[in-house]
Parts: C-alpha cells; structure tokens; sequence
C-alpha cells in the first residue's frame, strides 16, 4: 500500500468526522428545543437533565394554540411574508430587468448605489421608515410591515435578479418580437419562464427574511391586530418568567413548516441562487 | 398592438397589488379621522394587563366619557417601540416605561410636565425617599412612579443549616465566607446574571460600589477608582475561585432563580418577585438586608412609571387616567414589587414573611438607581469588563483602570 493510497482513506474519514461533529453541533439546539416543546414544566430544568421527556406531553402546544397571540401572529407572519415576497418579485423585477437589458449612463453605478442599500444598519432606518409609514396611515398593519421589509430584500433581490435576465441571451426575447410580440409579450413568454427557478428562489429569499425578522417587527406592529410570530414569541417571557416549554413549542411552530418548506424547495433555490453567477 | 393573455395576466396581478395597497391606505386614512378625542390610549407591559384591564373599567366608569384603549407591551420590545415612538412624534397618551430611560425622554423635551398632578391627593412626599426628584427637572416632575424594588439578600435555609450558618451574612467578609462553605460539586454558593440584560449585572456592579465611596449625584455615578476595583474584585473573584457558578456566564436572572430552586445556588442578590415565587412552593427560602463591607449594604431602587408623551393627542385624559392610577390602592394592585408610594405599602400582600427584609431595605438602605442618558449608554462597556475579569482575562485593577477612563469620557470623571 503506497503512502498516497493509506493518506486517502484516512483524509475521508477525517472529512467525515469533521462533517458528524459539524452537524451535530448544528442540529442539537434543534433537537433539544423538540424534545423540551414536549417536556412538562418540572423536567426541564430537572436534575440530572434528560434529552428527552420522561412524559410527553402537548400541554406547551395547548398553551400555545389556546392561551397566546401565536396563532394570530402565523397568520399575520404568512401574510406579510407573502406580500413582501410578490411586492419584492414584482419591484426587483423590474428593476433587475431595466438594469440588465437597457444601456444607460451610470447604469452600474445605479446597480451598485442600490446594493449600499444592504449595508446601512435596520436601526439606522427604523426612525425614517417609522415616519414614512405614519404618514401613509400605515402603522400597526401588514401591509406596513410588509413595506418596511422591502427595505431588507430589495437591494440583494435586484442584483439576484438582474444577474439572472443577463444570462438570458437577449437574441430569445428579440426572436419573440420578431414574432409579432411586445416587449412586454417577450417578457412574459420567454423571460419569465426561462427565469422562473431563479424568481422562485427570490421570492424564498424574501419570505424567509420577513418571516424572522424582529426589530422592524417589534416597532411598526403596535397592537396585536398586525404582531407577527417572532415578537410573538417574547410573550413566553415576562419580566420575571420565562415560560420555556411554551416558548420552545412556539419556536418547534415557527420554524418546522419553514425548514420543511425550504427542504421540498432547496434545489430551485441553489439553482436560482447560482443562475447567472458567472456572469454580471 | 394587442396585448397576449399572459402579459395581460401579469399586468393585472400588479395592478391588483397596487389598488390593494392604495385601498388600505385610504381605509385607514378615512378610519384614523373619525377616531374619537375621547380616547385614551394606554400602552402597558404584558407583565400588568389582568390587573389594568380591571382597572380600566373603573376608570370608564367614573369617567363615561372617556374610552381608554389598552395596546400591550413586552419586556423586549418596549424599550424600541416607545423611543421610536417619541422620536416620530406619534406616542400614545400614555405609557408605562422604566424609570431608568425617561431621563432620556425628558432631556430631549418629549414628556408632558405631570407637576400639576402632585396636588394634595397625591402628594410627592409620599413616594419612596428621592423617587420623584429623578423625574424632576427645573422643578418640574415628568412621570409618576408607580412601582419601585431592590434586590436583597435569598438564601436557602437548608442549605445554610447544612453549612452549619447560623445567621445570614451581614457584610462582605462574611457573605464570601459563607459562601465558599455552600460550595460542594453540586451547589454554587452564589450566582451573578452576567446573561441577558447587562443592565442587571452592572446593577450589582454599581451595588457593591456604592457601598464603598462611588455616589449618585442628580442620576449620574459618581465613581471613586477604589470603589469600583473593590466591587470587581467581589465579583470576578468569586467566580474565578469557584464560590460563585462559572454558569453565571450563561444565566440572567429568571435562570440564577431557577438554579436557586433547584437547590443548585446557596444564596443571591435578587428581586422580590423570587422571593415570592420560592415561598410560594413552600421553598426554604430566607430573606435579609444585602451584606456591606461593614454591615447592611446599600441597593438601587428601580422601578417603572407613568409617562405622558408631550405630543399626546388627549393630553388632558391621560393625565385623568395617570392620576388615577396613581391613586394608593390602584398602586396597590398593580405592582408586582412594591408600590411607589409609602401609603400604598400598607396593603397585606407588601408585609409577608419573606418581603419584611425588602420593605426595610427599601426604607432604610436604597437609593433610587442612576438614570442619565450617559450612564446607560457606558452600560455595555462596563458589563463587559466584569466578564472579562470573571473570565480571568483582566485583573480588578486593569478592569478597575478601564471603567474609570471610560467614565471620565462619558460622565466627566470621578469624583
């Protein structure tokens, strides 16, 4: 056996090791918050502690679904999650199209300005946007939520976007014209289309950064009526209480479905992520 | 040009989109002016909901005309929505905030002056020693105080009895002593929050320091260099020699209290509302005044208050409704701590068994905490630099050198 063949075996077993303990570093919080959501109140902070429930129990789910916000918050979560997600697709869209296919003075220069966009701070914002949102009426609603979280998915949405339609060869939206469409036609036939993997992975994107988000959350929804999941969640903590196993349910509420989600969907969004990476 | 069913398709869903957006504008632009001038908007912690709710009903019904609609606040959120809120110019009538950041609101001229409010029915000598001045400026209050605590000493009496400690430690000397014989490999003789809010650890910080020459003047701490290397030497010692939990790292104060009753912590700096919680489970539990270097220590008061924002758009009715619950016995119910007036302290549920060595701490050995706007803003600073010297990185007087530096950048020097 020659050294190049032992050092081979050996490097994959480190590799997977180095991989096991990786992963198990990621999943344990996971795991422990699962098994806590279905432990009683007196077992989590028992001594010696135990990973998994000596009796199970929904109670924490009960409490969640009956005696909180949460559900409310889901729904309006989804709901501002999904506005950000198609407002986000239809502005970047546009955005990205005009800054990949028409030639203007300053066109990168505009493509760049709009990506300092994801360098200011969310606090340097809040005061501004607070102020914009109040006077279009929209305070404590999801549409204003939804409108504040533009600013977060825009900028990196645009540059997604736009990377995505200049890989398109421009020549399949001129045959479309060709054709007899408008420019318009061309774009809903073969843009579209050709881009949808990629506009999927946008509009996720979106979604998945609405759906955590906390300190525009917390700010511009006052009342319950507009609360989304993630400030719903501090209710589990009072000033001097902190209902674990409640809270551990609701984070098991909050991010099981989107983890599933992004499971069934990963491949349109590494695809769309990566379109047009190579060229810009 | 004809338009094909696709393109015509896309347009529509965007001008779905935008109708919607501009139709909830206009809803709630139409709704917002129709609301009524008699409504009192309340903004209030999670924390006292149940019991403002009912008073609220007492309140409309001693004031029909009014409508007060209550929009609930939680510990993580308060602090941003409410400074957002004033900075914007469009606060509630009426806020329940922390004593430690309406400084910050007065300096910056968003409170509506409450001076009127102190008349004979609630009059400012009735509040906890000092409580209304670190609202006043210029001679004019900003705020009523409504609850009020400090920490004092928790023990676990079979804890204690096992170490053969008879009496609960009364100074510095004694407190380390008797905790370094509560340690064993399952108990901690102490704990300190160095987890979540840092504002809880250099509370202690400040605690201890005070004790030894650092003061408070008009809300800003005043430090002395020896003061402040003895509290970080208390400290960070004790846990880099093991009397206190090396978990402290990881706890906040919900999780020292969760410790202590699993039997995991001997004794500990701590609020009221532990206290309460241990006798409630029938749990050994001992109260006394916080040790000092030389014999009772001194705490910082803290508590929460009644703000009126100056741009309240029902200024008048805010005020009707601060008032009210300003009154002893709304004071009464609402606290979970103690009340902010010494009247209201009369009520049953302030003179149980465990919360008799608060009561005489509060009266006799507190001072209410620092609330300038710099202070805070030095928090972070100096919290990180317990950690350090609980972590063994810095020694007391290298962390002790560096929050005196800070401190004279920030508050103008020592003393």
């Amino acid at each position: 056996m020659t050294r190049s063949m032992f050092r081979r075996p050996l490097f994959a077993v480190l590799t997977w090791v180095a991989l096991a303990v990786v992963l198990v570093w990621t999943l344990w919080p996971i795991v422990l918050m699962i098994f806590t959501s279905f432990k009683p109140g007196n077992e989590i902070f028992a001594i010696p502690p135990t990973l998994t429930p000596k009796h199970w129990t929904l109670d924490n789910y009960t409490s969640v679904f009956t005696e909180s916000s949460m559900p409310h918050a889901l729904v309006n979560s989804i709901v501002v999650g999904l506005l950000v997600a198609a407002a986000t697709l239809i502005f970047c869209f546009s955005a990205g199209y005009a800054l990949a296919r028409f030639k203007f003075k300053g066109a990168r220069s505009v493509a760049l300005f709009i990506l300092v966009g994801q360098l200011v701070p969310l606090t340097v914002l809040l005061l501004p946007l607070y102020q914009m949102v109040n006077k279009l009426q929209l305070l404590d609603t999801t549409i204003g939520l939804a409108f504040v979280h533009l600013t977060i998915t825009v900028p990196l949405v645009t540059w997604m976007i736009r990377n995505q339609i200049a890989a398109i060869p421009i020549s399949l939206e001129e045959a479309a014209e060709i054709d007899g469409g408008s420019r318009f036609d061309a774009v809903s036939y073969v843009t579209l289309p050709i881009a949808a993997p990629g506009l999927a992975a946008a509009g996720m994107f979106a979604f998945l950064q609405s759906w955590h988000e906390f300190l525009f959350a917390s700010v511009f929804a006052t009342s319950e009526s507009a609360r989304t999941a993630p400030v719903a969640l501090t209710e589990f903590a009072t000033e001097y209480h902190v209902d674990w196993g409640s809270t551990m349910a609701a984070s098991v509420v909050l991010t099981v479905p989107v983890v599933i989600v992004f499971i069934a969907l990963q491949r349109y969004l590494i695809g769309g992520l990566t379109s047009g990476a190579v060229k810009g | 040009m004809t338009i094909r069913p696709r393109t015509t398709a896309l347009l529509a869903a965007v001008a779905v989109v935008v109708l919607g957006v501009v139709g909830v504008i206009v809803f709630n632009t139409t709704r917002s002016s129709t609301d009524s001038s008699n409504t009192v908007t309340w903004w209030v912690p999670d924390w006292d909901w149940d019991v403002a709710t009912t008073l609220v009903q007492q309140f409309e019904s001693e004031n029909p005309s009014l409508h007060v609609e209550m929009v609930k606040t939680t510990g993580a959120t308060v602090a941003n929505k409410v400074s957002v809120a004033l900075d914007a110019g469009n606060a509630p009538d009426l806020v329940t905030e922390s004593i430690a950041r309406t400084k910050t609101y007065i300096g910056k001229g968003q409170l509506a002056d409450l001076t009127s409010l102190y008349d004979d029915k609630m009059p400012a000598s009735d509040f906890a020693p000092g409580l209304t001045d670190t609202l006043s400026v210029d001679g004019k209050t900003y705020a009523v105080p409504y609850r009020w605590a400090t920490n004092a000493l928790i023990y676990n009496t079979e804890l204690f009895a096992k170490a053969g400690i008879t009496t609960p430690p009364t100074t510095w000397a004694e407190f380390i002593a008797d905790a370094k014989k509560l340690t064993t490999s399952t108990v901690a003789g102490t704990a300190w929050p160095m987890q979540g809010d840092p504002s809880d650890l250099t509370l202690r910080f400040l605690d201890f320091a005070l004790q030894n020459g650092t003061t408070i003047e008009n809300g800003t701490p005043k430090f002395t260099a020896d003061s402040v290397q003895q509290a970080l030497q208390l400290m960070g010692t004790s846990v880099t020699e093991g009397y206190a939990t090396k978990s402290s790292f990881e706890l906040d104060n919900t999780g020292i209290r969760d410790l202590f009753l699993q039997g995991r912590v001997g004794m500990y700096l701590g609020g009221v509302f532990d206290a309460d919680t241990a006798a409630k489970q029938n749990f050994p539990v001992g109260t006394a005044i916080a040790p000092g270097p030389s014999g009772p220590g001194v705490q910082e008061g803290v508590g929460w208050t009644y703000i009126v924002p100056a741009k309240a758009e029902n200024l008048d009715g805010a005020k009707k409704l601060a008032s009210f619950l300003g009154r002893p016995e709304n004071m009464a119910s609402l606290t979970l701590t103690f009340p902010a007036r010494v009247s209201a302290t009369q009520d049953a549920k302030f003179q149980t068994d465990v919360r008799k060595a608060y009561g005489e701490q509060l009266a006799k050995h507190s001072i209410p905490a620092p609330n300038d706007p710099r202070w805070t803003a030095m928090i972070p600073f100096v919290h990180d630099t317990i950690q350090e010297i609980a972590l063994g990185s810095k020694s007391p007087q290298e962390g002790a050198s560096a929050i005196m530096a800070q401190a004279e950048k920030n508050l103008g020097g020592a003393k």
